[in-house]
């Protein structure tokens, strides 16, 4: 088991710096490629998700990012003091709909869910602390 | 360069775009305007070959999105034309097959979008 921990800044930039680091990490540990795509989607949905949503003050915030090989599959624990957001609850949207107006609102969401199992979220002392898995084998 | 958008002759009243690379949240915002003045504001139907794309989020979808509804709102559409591994299973994992039409050759593409426009 190995583990990969970064901290982001929030800001959209920090997209291309954890990209280089996670896809470097990945390869070294031999996570195949189908596994490593998810694995990449899954977390900058996560991340963009939070740069985007959680905070509104202005001020720039730190994110923890964890990634760490498992038997059967990848963990993923990403941490931020923004707003109170369950990801769990997010309701994937139609895509009709979305098709109608051109937007992407929750399509993120809809994908984080479809793709990572055992989806997880905790507001524990003003951090919000979500939980992926995404296994070898595609859900 | 994440991404590169290479507009491909064509003498068919169709627009043909390659999306090349990594349509991640960075690209979009780098192609987004280039990528709708090439398809969405031309106003007759697009093919966008995904054949050479690494990977997408969801906000590269939204963009596919934003350009197929213009195209909708002029009785034209967007064909996507060629996905393969991870982008496929990224596209057909949110269902965008079942809203915007999928071909696996060129011939196919032109026939799709050729039969919205009749």
């Amino acid at each position: 088991m190995a583990i990969l921990r970064l901290t982001l800044a929030s800001r959209l930039a920090e997209i291309k710096r954890f990209g280089a680091a996670l896809a470097e990490f990945l390869d070294e540990e031999g996570v195949p490629p189908s596994l490593a795509h998810r694995v990449k989607l899954v977390i900058e949905e996560l991340v963009v998700n939070v740069i985007q949503h959680a905070f509104d003050d202005g001020r720039e915030h730190t994110i923890l990012l964890d990634v760490r090989t498992e038997p059967g599959g990848v963990a993923i624990v990403v941490e931020d003091d923004g707003k109170a957001f369950d990801p769990r609850r997010a309701r994937a949207p139609a895509l009709r709909d979305l098709v109608d107006t051109g937007k992407s609102g929750g399509l993120g969401l809809a994908m984080i869910q479809k793709l990572a199992r055992d989806l997880s979220y905790q507001r524990i002392d003003g951090r919000n602390r979500v939980r992926a898995f995404v296994a070898h084998r595609v859900p | 360069m994440n991404i590169e958008l290479i507009v491909v002759p064509t003498s068919e009243n169709v627009s043909h775009v390659q999306l090349v690379g990594r349509l991640d949240v960075l690209a979009m915002k780098e192609i987004d305007v280039r990528f709708h003045g090439e398809t969405a504001a031309r106003e007759r139907s697009a093919i966008v070959d995904l054949s050479r794309l690494e990977f997408i989020t969801s906000l590269g979808i939204g963009m596919l999105f934003g350009c197929a509804k213009s195209l909708r709102r002029r009785g034209q559409t967007m064909v996507l034309l060629g996905s393969t591994g991870f982008v496929d299973t990224a596209l057909r994992t949110v269902g965008v097959h079942e809203v915007i039409p999928f071909a696996t050759t060129l011939d196919e593409a032109r026939r799709l979008a050729r039969d919205a426009r009749s």
